[in-house]
């Protein structure tokens, strides 16, 4: 008898179908991975298997059971014994998910002692033993500390440890590795991995494939609340029978995916690439950058060359100093020391009224589209608003609006839309169309895609290279994504804990890290598995 | 940083207040019954003489201390003039103050806070010193000061409430400004190029008028309070001016033998107050997404 067993899930809400007709189980010992875009509906479908889908939510269900118990009409109280007992639910976000005003310790002493009839003396070398079993370095002095105490991936693992403190037989983890570096996320896929290995029935919830890939025993793709394709790893990664699938597969970038397109049938532009001019100088140039906080050195004594026409791709774990070394670029900040240079001019020590002018030439394109846009503009305000400070004449403005979300795949009808009604990827346009705006020659991408889904991330992607070669663009672009670096990049480096420790040609550097730090961020990346067909 | 945007399904988008509670809740009565009293009041103000055609100085002393009647509705007072026609008229004075003290400590209080909180450092500091002094004191206390300064009368009144008001308007527009100014947009504009001073006008402005125009409606009923307070003191208007602080400081002495002489002027000015903050309220739930 399987441990899980789903007929016919339905889930929907007043007005919308989040997910129907969905069927699977899951076995003692065994992994299924649910994979899908945002609004997919597989946040729901493991909401809905822990009874807290919600109020107004309709589920219904031909079968619904776990260990022969049928969970269909279930109270809430029954609920309550049912969750932290027999399903563990681990979610994405641990900062949010953990009491800020209770330490580790009494937040897993409390799943212990609701749901086990442990002794209470006997609680704490249990919970010990938990976080040990979590991987959580020195126990004894964690279990006194308080959520904000930890970093991220300790979180995810406390998290886990009161999930799973009570032993349940089936722990759901709805993107359990999302907030984190990938360091971490191979950290906390080896536990999932042990737990599988113990007897736990895991279902694992995931935008990655590649996350889900080492994991899982079995894997559904989700689209739009429908089932798309349903499988084997192997059926899936080698043979995909949806199409959906195999453009899922497709827009991953990744280290065997340099070079072409990440969308297909979406023809780059034909305009004729502008030939970039040898330059002396280098378009932005960092000597000896060093920034620190109360004492904690973000950015140490960092050099760098961005060189004319050319995409500088810069990876590192978060913390590791990217995003203040962009805002120092940026002169957003003033350095403690150093100084940075645009086309070998002064830039960074230059007053915010000299540097003014110059500001069109170096553009941002953020993580966070909509927190740079005003919440009370249109599209058309937004674009409006860096045509202002360009020389174009009043009664252009339109037309040459227009024009810009022409060029980065909107339309007219988008200028009287508000960001928020947007999607992400149409807002990440309209910020990169407001960049291209300035008529810039760099432009910094700051983990431009990493809030976006998969196939949204190529389609940027792919857009980011275009408009590289049509407008002549010379790019620092930043992430956390290896995958993604790798694939849009000339020249990469490597930062960790504020320094720049490897730098190089992309594919030396990924086939032959040198630095040792480099070396475990590449063997922690997940990989698609390649079957042999 | 690089952290993705959860993708959870937030808690209140699993439970969508039912659209019917919300229409019924549209407009509350309470809501209704102030606007329709200010409106009355507004009324009262710019045609004073179409509700209560009596002359408010007349005097006569064949109608002194009358109790209210089908002729004097709310009574006479101790000179025989008509206490229904004093409160119509002296809607205007009331309004007046109010609306213009919290005019000038508006625009003043948008002005300072826009200045410090753009400004920052050395002037931020000096400008907040100042507010903390003015904060120190109790807004009355500190408006009878100015008046002792600058004299007594209708025009310095309205100056005194509005120096002691602008610290509040000031301080919550400093914040505003704050918020604001290390968003993401402004931070947007300052890298296409914008220049100081634009920023400040297209984006901090208008974020800093919501939070001001709630608080200003509110702010409308206090300095309204106050002004009356001024008078009963005797540091406003003059008599025979129909006030209706004033005439609540005239009536208090007959308080036993006519009460409505201090009770009318009294209950309107109340009234006004209430309603003001009623709205005021209102508006404010309204912006913060409350109903």
């Amino acid at each position: 008898m399987p441990l899980l067993n789903v007929e016919n899930l339905s889930v929907s809400f007043p007005g919308a179908a989040a997910i129907r007709g969905l069927s699977f189980t899951v076995d003692a010992g065994q992994c299924v991975a649910i994979v899908g875009e945002s609004g997919s509906g597989k946040s729901v479908t493991a909401r809905a298997l822990v009874g807290l889908a919600g109020d107004n939510a309709a589920v219904s269900a031909d079968r619904l059971q776990l260990d022969g118990r049928d969970l269909l009409n279930l109270s809430p109280s029954q609920w309550r014994s049912v969750r932290g007992r027999q399903i563990g639910f681990v979610l994405q976000d641990a900062l949010v998910s953990l009491d800020p005003l209770k330490t580790v310790g009494s937040e897993i002493n409390e799943a212990l002692i609701q749901h086990t009839d442990i002794p209470r003396r006997a609680a704490r070398q249990k919970v010990l033993d938990l976080l040990t079993s979590v991987g959580i370095p020195d126990p004894e002095q964690r279990i006194d500390q308080f959520a904000h105490q930890l970093s991220g991936g300790l979180r995810q693992r406390a998290l886990i440890a009161s999930a799973i403190a009570a032993g349940p037989a089936l722990l759901i983890a709805d993107e359990p590795t999302t907030a984190l570096d990938v360091i971490v996320q191979a950290q906390i896929l080896s536990l999932l991995r042990e737990m599988k290995a113990k007897g736990t029935g895991l279902i694992l919830i995931s935008h990655d494939l590649a996350v889900v890939a080492s994991l899982a025993d079995h894997i559904i793709v989700l689209k739009d609340g429908a089932v798309v394709e349903t499988g084997s790893p192997k059926q899936v990664f080698s043979a995909p029978q949806a199409a959906y699938t195999r453009a899922l597969l497709a827009a991953i970038p990744s280290v065997q995916t340099k070079g072409p397109r990440l969308t297909a049938g979406m023809d780059a532009e034909t305009a004729s690439p502008i030939e970039q001019a040898p330059s002396e100088w280098a378009a932005l140039e960092a000597r000896a950058l060093t920034k620190s906080y109360e004492g904690w050195l973000v950015v140490d004594n960092v050099d760098m060359k961005l060189q004319t026409g050319e995409t500088l791709g810069l990876v590192g774990a978060s913390g590791s100093g990217k995003t203040t070394l962009a805002r120092l670029l940026l002169a957003l900040q003033q350095p403690n020391k150093g100084k940075v240079f645009l086309n070998g001019k002064p830039w960074s020590h230059l007053t915010e009224r000299q540097r003014r002018p110059l500001r069109p030439r170096l553009q941002l394109v953020s993580q966070d589209p909509l927190g740079s846009f005003d919440p009370r503009y249109k599209v058309i305000d937004i674009l409006t608003e860096a045509l202002r400070i360009t020389d174009l004449p009043k009664r252009e403005w339109t037309a040459r609006a227009t024009q810009l979300l022409q060029f980065v795949g909107l339309s007219e009808t988008h200028l009287s839309r508000r960001p928020r009604q947007l999607s992400g990827g149409q807002r990440q346009r309209v910020a990169i169309a407001r960049a291209l705006a300035m008529q810039p020659d760099i432009l910094i991408c700051d983990e431009p895609v990493s809030a976006l889904d998969v196939s949204t991330q190529a389609q940027v992607l792919d857009l980011l290279e275009d408009l590289k070669r049509q407008f002549g663009l010379t790019i620092l672009f930043i992430s956390h994504d290896l995958g993604v670096v790798h694939h849009v990049s000339d020249r990469v480096m490597v930062m960790h804990a504020g320094r720049i420790v490897e730098e190089g040609p992309v594919d030396t550097v990924f086939a032959h890290p040198r630095d040792a730090y480099t070396q475990g961020l590449l063997a922690a990346l997940p990989r698609l598995p390649s079957y042999e067909a | 940083m690089t952290v993705p945007a959860p993708e959870l399904i937030h808690p209140t988008s699993l439970h969508p207040a039912p659209q019917t509670v919300r229409r019924s809740r549209r407009f509350p009565a309470g809501v209704a019954l102030a606007t329709c009293i200010l409106a009355f009041l507004a009324l009262c103000a710019i045609s004073p003489t179409l509700i209560a055609p009596q002359d408010p100085y007349k005097i006569s002393l064949l109608h002194t201390l009358r109790a209210p009647s089908l002729e004097f509705p709310f009574g006479t007072d101790q000179l025989g003039r008509d206490i229904f026609s004093r409160v119509v008229h002296g809607a205007s004075y009331s309004l007046a103050i109010g609306l213009g003290a919290t005019l000038i400590a508006v625009i003043s209080g948008l002005s300072i806070g826009l200045v410090a909180g753009s400004a920052g450092g050395v002037v931020d500091l000096a400008f907040m010193r100042l507010i903390d002094v003015l904060l120190a004191f109790p807004a009355l206390f500190m408006s009878m000061t100015v008046v002792a300064l600058i004299g007594t009368g209708g025009v310095n009144v309205l100056i005194a409430i509005a120096i002691a008001e602008i610290p509040r308007y000031a301080r919550i527009v400093r914040s505003q400004v704050l918020i604001v100014r290390t968003s993401g947009y402004v931070e947007a504009a300052r890298i296409l190029g914008q220049r100081r001073w634009v920023t400040l006008l297209r984006h901090i402005l208008p974020h800093t008028v919501g939070p001001l125009i709630i608080l200003s409606t509110l702010g409308i009923g206090s300095a309204i309070l106050s002004s009356a307070a001024l008078s009963y003191l005797g540091l406003g208007p003059k008599p025979p001016t129909p006030e209706w602080g004033l005439m609540l400081a005239e009536g208090q002495g007959y308080l036993r033998k006519a009460w409505w002489i201090g009770v009318f002027p009294g209950v309107f000015a109340t009234l006004t107050v209430i309603s003001t903050t009623v709205l005021g309220r209102r508006l404010k739930a309204l912006s913060d997404g409350r109903v």
